[in-house]
This record gives C-alpha cells, structure tokens and sequence, in this order.
C-alpha cells in the first residue's frame, strides 16, 4: 500500500523537529532543521519560511527537498519526498502557521527571533517509512472518532432548541473528550467580534465578554475562517485583560465583561462554527498542558461544530417559523402595582448598553432588546413577546441574513440569570417568550439618539 | 568541492562530539538529496577528520549516494540549547568501522537517555529514534571543508572560520 501524508501526519504535530535535505543549484547538498511543518492534505504539506537561508535558495533552485519526520509519540520516521508550489504570505494556511510558529517560538526561547514570511507550500511526491527503526508503542490515546459518535449522538437527541444545543455541546466536551475549558462565542458581523455565550470550567462564565475579529486564537479562526491551533504558551495569542484607568462618567460606563479563559494555558484549539458558508461562531476549547490538541482532536471538534452550526441554524429558524403564527396577546399587570425599590434601568444609546442600578448588564443588540420589551411592558403592561415582532422592529437593528436573534435572546437571558434577581426571560413556546419583572422599573434613557 | 579540509576548534570538536542530534545528507547523480539520522561522531585527533557511525538500514540510500558522489553535509544540535552547526565537506564509507564503535553508539544513546528523560521522553523512544534495529554500525569518513552556523535566528546559514590548519 503506498503511504500519503495522513501516514506520517503525527510526526508534523512532533516534539521533535524534522530536518530538511535540499541541494544547491552547484550540487552542494544542505541539510537544516525546520522550526514548524504543516499538514495542509493528503498530498501536500506547508513549512515555515521565516529567514532567507541556503535551503530557501536550494528550494527556489530546484524546487526539490527531503524532509525526515519522527513521531515524538513512537520514534517512526518518515522521509517525505517534496516539491515546492509556492509560498502563500496571507490567508488561514498563513494564519495557522503564525499561531502555531507562536507557541513554538515561545516554548523554545526563540520569542522575537521567528517571524513567519511565509508558508511555503510542497506537493509530498513520496513517503517512505525509514528502515531499521524500532518503532515503540504509543502510549494509550483518546480515541477522538468514539468521543464524536458520542457527541454526535448527544447533539442530535438534543430537542430543546438553541439553549439546549449550547449546553449538549459543551456538556459532551467534558464528557466525551474530556475537555474541561471551552467557550462557544458567536459572531457580531456587522460590529466585527464575537459574543461568549456559553462556557465550561471557569469561575466566572464570562457569558456577554467579547473579542473582536482578529484578535487572538479565537479572532482569527473566525476571521480566516480556519481552525487555530497552539500548542505552547505564548503572550502573542493570550487573552490579557489589564484593568484600564478610566474616571469620571467612563468609570461609570465600562463595559467590559472579562473573558474567562485560564490564567495559565499552553494548549489552545479554536474551531470556526460553519453554515451555509458563513463563519457563524467559534468554539474554543483550552489546556494548561503542552500539546495537549492533535490533528485527530482538530477534526473532531471541526466535524462537531460542523454539526453543531446545523442544528442552531435550525432551532433559529424553528423559532423564526413558529413566531410567524403565533402573535403575543397576553397582558402582565400592571406596573404601578408592583411594590419594592424601583430598579433604575439606564441604557446609553450610543452601544445600547444597559445597567441595572449601576451594574453593567449588557450591550449592542440583546440590550437594545431588553429596552424595547421593558418599554413595551411598562407603557402597555404586556410581558409576553415574539421573536417576529423583534425581528420587524426597525430599532433594534438587527441585519437581515443571519441575525442570531436566538443567540442574542441567550446571551440576554443568561446574563440576566447571572446579574438580576428581578428580571428574567422564560422561553413560553416556539419563537415566544415572557419577560418576569419583579420590581417596579424607571427607564433611563442618556445621549443623542443613534442616526438611522 | 575542491577546498580545503577545515581544522576545527577545540570548541567545535567538544559540541560536535556531543552527544549530538545529528542528520546527514549527500545526493545521487541527478542532485536528488539523501538523508538519514546518525548513531554518533568521533573527532580525529588533528580535528581535521570525522568519523560518521550510521544505521546500514536507514541510512541506506546514504550511504549509496556518497560512494557516488562523495559530497556530504552534516548537523549537529544540541536539543536542549538549539545550538546547531552543519559542517560540509567530502566522504566516503570506511570499510570497517573502528573497534569501539559500539560502545560510542551506546555511550551516545545512554546520554542522550539522560538528557532527554526530565523532558519527557522515555528510554524506550529514545532507543527508538536514536539507536533503531540493532544491526552494527557502519562508519563514514568525513573532512570537512566549510562551516556554517546554523542556530535559529538571522545568523543562521553564516559561515564561520575553523582554526587555520
């Protein structure tokens, strides 16, 4: 049977370097070792190009090179035969090998020395299982396939709609694949980042924190629309949250809700949540051991969020379907009636961001949501709403294609959960739910309304 | 290669007979590159020539292509610092290799056991990787004619001087 490179895919993940033969356009061979080596197919793997060496030049002479690769797991070596395509200097194949050139960089104590030019891209001519190796056993693994049929399973058993699927997927993390650090964010497109909306295995759930497009392991698998994956530490890719000095009304108005990630991670793996062809979400998952993702680990999670984007594209449009019949026609009491200490709802309009008394609630889309149905319960008293009428009104500004209302309605309803003792949101039926306010409200509305 | 062989530095000589990670490379007739890991390295007394010890198994191909060609280039790394240095030069396979050539494999692999176990490598693996199935060395000739250094960074492929013969 004749090897490709999912043969020898292990020795790319490798503690142990692989080194590369090449020979100038003199017939001088050169032999040197390879900081990092990518798995991009079956047929082709990516190395890092970061400094204009002799292999560079034997490579663009004759585009031809041997690579010897030991899997640091059993000691089996391969020697792939390469031919060089191109080098791509941009674009997710880039991104990976900048991540992934990050954290060895770091681990190695060459921070500030590798800076990744480019991917340079060969076609694997030929694999060949080096003779006279006496591979060791691997030790006992996961086995990533049996965890996913299990996942798989949970998530298509799952009936209870957008919330549940949250949950059923980051429950079978820790059950299955004994992840116990996730995150699953989903993506703001018009604002540019995403929004935690579920997590697992932190103190806080950090349930409403953001990160923009871009920015770390998370920012730029959704950007690149490409997996990220890290296996040592490094301050490039970490989510650093350094309290910023802010006075006066600022003081007041911050906004932040701390990310919850780990204070000490070496291993990091962001999957980009798919459907229809549009990056929907991520979900992030995270180690203090090094090493700790493989490529096995990366196609799970990528075919489990695959799934996983299916089924809450679904539960959205399930609700989007039912809220078209079924209108809200029931009335709360009303308002004036209630007793205790009003709860001073303020919401500044500029970002939609809420306040409950003065702690920072929420903003963007779910605050201005938790303002309109406030609104509406305190001048009509009515506390039953329709995800259609939220979808129709004009000042919540939701886009027309892929608004995530649920996810927003999730994110409004969990961080209520979290933060009020006195407001809450139920979901009452398909594309309905009901507002439960336990003390009298006074709205409080500060700045310049927003131009349409 | 028409060079002069180079005469290490003291220096050179104790990195390179380490233990050492070490590779070596030669090509065939159409420039096409062999490589294979090595078993170890003895530095001759006048540091002007080296004696390679490979696996007659994986480095078959080689072996093969430096009785053709005779060219040759070498690494050596040091794991735990990534200090790396490639020497290039001529070789040939020597008929038999020296008669305690064994006992260098096994004094390589036994430090290599000992360097390697705190980060995490077991014996088992380390045998795998360095030693491989126990078929007796086979040993290389090598002078080398030039000197690179080849420790990651902007410096690394810079030649560097030996000591003048």
């Amino acid at each position: 049977m004749s090897l490709d490179l999912d043969t020898a895919r292990d020795c790319l993940d490798s503690a142990i370097p692989c080194t590369i033969a090449t020979v100038s356009g003199d017939g001088i061979p050169n032999v040197t070792y390879v900081s990092h080596a990518e798995y991009v197919d079956a047929e082709h793997l990516a190395l890092s190009f970061q400094f204009f060496n002799k292999t560079r030049e034997n490579v663009l002479a004759r585009r031809a090179a041997l690579l010897y690769a030991t899997d640091s797991e059993s000691g089996a070596s391969y020697r792939l035969e390469l031919e060089y395509l191109r080098t791509e200097s941009e674009g997710p194949l880039f991104e990976r090998m900048k991540a992934r050139l990050a954290g060895i960089a770091s681990h190695t104590g060459m921070a500030g020395v590798f800076r990744l030019r480019g991917a340079d891209v060969y076609r694997v001519r030929g694999i060949e299982a080096v003779a006279g190796i006496s591979a060791a056993p691997r030790p006992p693994q996961r086995k990533p396939l049996a965890a996913l049929r299990a996942a798989s399973c949970a998530i298509a058993a799952c009936g209870g709609g957008f919330d549940a699927l949250l949950d059923a997927a980051l429950d079978a993390l820790q059950r299955h694949f004994d992840i116990h650090h996730a995150a699953l964010l989903m993506l703001d497109r018009a604002q540019g980042r995403l929004y935690l909306v579920g997590s697992r295995g932190y103190a806080r759930s950090g349930i409403g924190s953001e990160i923009e497009l871009g920015d770390g392991v998370i920012g730029v698998a959704a950007a690149q629309n490409t997996p990220i994956r890290i296996a040592y530490a490094t301050s490039d890719y970490r989510y650093v949250h350094v309290a910023t000095q802010a006075d006066g009304a600022d003081a007041q108005r911050r906004t932040e809700i701390p990310f919850p990630g780990l204070a000490h991670v070496e291993s990091q793996l962001a999957v980009p949540i798919v459907c229809g062809g549009e990056v929907r979400g991520v979900l992030y998952v995270e180690c203090p051991q090094q090493r700790r993702f493989g490529y096995d680990d990366e196609d799970a999670l990528i075919t489990l969020s695959t799934q996983l984007g299916l089924a809450l594209d679904q539960a959205q449009a399930a609700q989007d379907e039912a809220g078209d019949v079924e209108l809200a026609t029931e009335t709360a009491e009303c308002p004036a009636g209630s007793d205790g200490t009003p709860l001073q709802v303020r919401r500044y309009r500029e970002d939609d961001s809420i306040f409950l008394d003065d702690d920072y609630l929420i903003k963007g889309v779910a605050g201005a949501i938790l303002w309109k149905l406030l609104d509406v319960w305190l001048a009509e008293g009515r506390n039953e709403f329709s995800n259609r009428e939220l979808r129709l009104d004009p000042s919540l500004r939701l886009p027309d294609i892929a608004d995530n209302l649920e996810a927003r309605l999730v994110l409004l309803s969990r961080r209520l959960a979290e933060r009020s003792d006195c407001l809450r949101i139920e979901k009452t039926a398909r594309g309905r739910f009901r507002l439960h306010v336990g003390r009298p409200v006074r709205l409080a509305e500060i700045g310049k309304p927003v131009a349409a | 290669m028409g060079e002069a062989a180079v005469t290490l530095s003291a220096a050179q000589a104790a990195f390179i007979e380490g233990p050492r990670s070490i590779y070596a490379t030669s090509c065939d007739a159409r420039f096409r590159p062999s490589l294979a890991r090595l078993l170890g390295c003895i530095v001759a007394d006048d540091r002007r020539q080296l004696i390679l010890l490979a696996h007659p198994l994986q480095a078959d191909r080689l072996l093969h292509d430096v009785e053709q060609s005779g060219v040759l280039a070498v690494v050596f790394n040091a794991p735990e610092t990534h200090q790396t240095l490639q020497l290039k030069g001529t070789g040939r396979r020597l008929a038999a290799p020296p008669a305690d050539a064994e006992a260098l494999v096994q004094r390589h692999l036994d430090a290599f056991v000992a360097a390697l176990g705190p980060r995490g490598f077991t014996p088992e693996l380390v045998h795998a990787v360095i030693r491989g199935s126990p078929e007796p060395a086979v040993a290389i000739g090598f002078r080398p004619q030039t000197l690179f250094e080849q420790t990651p960074g902007p410096q690394a492929g810079q030649r560097i001087a030996g000591n003048a013969p």
